[in-house]
């Protein structure tokens, strides 16, 4: 509690400034951004970086190798791996954040209350996320997409499900920890009502956790959903998704290793960027991390 | 070098614990019971769940079951046949006293009982999967003390990005990789199962690699907390070898955090193995439920769910029970 922290007081931007330049310091924090973002700019320019339609079928071409016609080569099916790897990029980074979004959206809500009000209302609500804790890894994926039917929205809605859990257990211990903070008890004691408190001063001060809680998930819940394309039970046939595409390529393996070892990388070199984000975010937002 | 007499060991201090020392045995026990009772309505809530999975799909089960080239008088004799015409409550109170009873319904696919399809392929996936939790403990442990003795060195740092690739890899494209180097390349092992112990070794390699990733993390960052304390500095004032400080006094403070994740990982591989054996053609739990799905046989995709859930439901008491019997500082909470 010395000059540091006096400094950080006298502007909200010196306080960024220096968060980034925290950031900054780690290499692979920055990397890890970097690859997110030449991923997230491939998904946005999708139709200007595509050579051809990425479900134009051309049949005297299959199982192209990568040259000059076709820059990743062609699929099972003569269509460009290029253009679906770029598709691709979109699919996978529409489900990663839709899904992350979705459960904090319904996650964060619930833990608060939970942590907030604590008793049997928290009683309750923690047993309700057990049982969805039951269901291991992708288990609980496949058994709601089994329920709902395989389409982008129910793969979306499946994933989101899968991780309400991580985020409702999250939001409840940061909850339970300032239950008692100074700044509640006198917004408590100005008779605001305990949905005033939980929206205006419990989860505005959890957001830094959420946030880098939510930069894995995405990671997280893109592998997730690309293991479920990879089974055959992801998002319908014609979408070009990185899981399916591999799974596809994979009975080539031996005459043309490119079509199912290039969606692969893709799906690695995302996350990677993902996770080392989400690391490098995690050592600037969380106090606790800092030397 | 003359041999030097041993220093005593240090014990680090256990306020916390001091409290259960007296009728400590009757907190253990209290605690397992509640855990215990904790898990009932888990399981409870688990196993109707399952049985919901038909009913909760739009339409009608019965036709859903059928599948959509059955006639009309197939849909009835299946309806009559799994008593799909009963209220639902009867419906799941006959489920559960058959699963009870060893009855898990007929597969749709094979014809063949469920229980019998499943008790042919558990051995491989629980093989698989005890084969990979070795290799993920052994050297995920190994890197992460490794990594924390030198900490922010060469190698703790590539050990890192090691985990974190470890992390952030699809299990089905390390699979395909391990396949295309080590079967297709340099043909060391065979390409697919073939129930020898070499045909074993890249998919329990594949389906150890992510939990061996993070208990490399896990392990390193446990452990870089436990040597910044006091009881750590003691030992080396002591002067014993760093080897002793690092294995006997550091690591061993660490086991019950390691325990836990192994124990929770644990139950991932189950879950985990569903894409490893798709992968490698491995005969198990997983290809069952994948070859389930396509097929729509619900009786099979039901079985395996809730097999696969009330493992680690009751994997995660077991952890949960031996963490408490090892520190005892669990049982007040």
């Amino acid at each position: 509690m010395t000059s540091s922290t006096a400094i950080s007081y006298r502007s909200k931007d010196t306080e960024l400034r220096k968060a980034i330049r925290r950031f900054a310091r780690r290499k692979v924090a920055v990397i890890g951004a970097a690859l997110v973002l030449v991923f997230v700019a491939i998904a946005l320019a999708a139709p200007l970086l595509i050579t051809q339609d990425p479900n134009d079928q051309n049949l005297a071409e299959i199982l192209k190798p990568p040259g000059k016609e076709h820059f990743l080569g062609t699929d099972e099916l003569g269509r460009d791996i290029w253009s679906r790897v770029i598709y691709g990029a979109r699919v996978s980074l529409i489900i990663g954040i839709a899904s992350v979004l979705v459960a904090i959206v319904v996650g964060v809500p619930l833990g608060a209350i939970a942590g907030y009000y604590g008793g049997w209302i928290d009683e309750i609500m923690m047993r309700v996320l057990d049982v969805l804790l039951a269901f291991p890894g992708v288990l609980l994926t496949i058994v709601l997409v089994v329920i709902l039917g395989p389409s982008l929205q129910n793969v979306i809605i499946s994933v989101a499900v899968y991780s309400v859990p991580g985020f409702a257990r999250l939001a409840r211990g940061e909850a339970l920890g300032l239950r008692n903070a100074e700044f509640i008890e006198a917004s408590q004691a100005l008779g605001a009502p305990g949905w005033w408190v939980i929206a205006t001063h419990v989860i505005p001060n959890i957001i830094s956790p959420v946030i880098v809680m939510g930069t894995l998930s995405v990671g997280n819940n893109i592998l997730t959903a690309a293991s479920m394309g990879f089974l055959g039970m992801g998002v319908p046939p014609d979408v070009p998704e990185w899981g399916a595409m591999l799974s596809n390529g994979r009975k080539y393996l031996l005459v043309a290793p490119h079509a199912a070892t290039i969606p692969g990388l893709a799906i690695l070199l995302l996350v990677l960027g993902l996770n080392l984000f989400g690391d490098g975010l995690r050592d600037i937002l969380d106090p606790k991390m800092r030397e | 070098m003359k041999p030097r007499a041993r220093p005593p060991s240090f014990v680090p201090p256990v306020t916390e614990a001091v409290v259960t020392i007296q009728g400590g045995e009757r907190v253990l026990l209290r605690y397992i019971r509640r855990r215990l009772l904790m898990t009932v309505p888990i399981l409870f809530a688990v196993s109707v769940l399952v049985f919901m999975m038909v009913h909760l799909m739009p339409g009608d089960p019965a036709r859903i079951i059928a599948g959509d080239s059955a006639t009309e008088e197939d849909v009835e004799m299946i309806r009559k046949e799994m008593g799909l015409d009963k209220p639902l409550v009867q419906q799941y109170l006959t489920y559960v006293s058959n699963i009870f009873k060893g009855d898990l319904g007929m597969s749709m696919r094979t014809r063949r009982p469920v229980a019998v399809e499943i008790s042919s392929r558990l051995p491989n996936t629980v093989r698989l999967a005890a084969v990979a939790m070795v290799i993920s403990v052994i050297f995920g442990v190994a890197v992460g003390v490794i990594s924390a003795s030198r900490p922010y060195s060469l190698s703790d740092n590539l050990s890192m990005v090691g985990a974190l690739v470890g992390v952030s890899m699809p299990t089905f494209y390390l699979g395909l990789m391990l396949m295309l180097l080590f079967s297709v390349k340099m043909g060391w092992v065979p390409l697919l199962a073939d129930g020898s112990l070499k045909g074993m070794i890249l998919p329990a390699v594949t389906l150890a690699a992510r939990p061996l990733a993070l208990l490399a993390r896990m392990t390193r960052s446990s452990m870089l907390e436990v040597l910044n304390q006091d009881y750590i500095l003691a030992a080396r004032a002591q002067g014993l070898p760093e080897r002793v400080v690092l294995y006997s006094r550091a690591l061993k403070n660490c086991m019950t955090t390691i325990l836990t994740v192994a124990g929770l990982q644990f139950g991932h591989l189950l879950a985990g193995a569903v894409v490893t054996e798709q992968v490698f053609a491995w005969p198990g739990i997983g290809s069952l439920i994948v070859v389930s799905i396509r097929a729509r046989d619900f009786p099979t995709i039901q079985a395996c769910v809730l097999l696969i859930a009330v493992s680690f439901v009751l994997l995660n008491l077991l952890t949960d029970i031996l963490y408490s019997v090892v520190n005892p500082r669990v049982r007040l909470g």
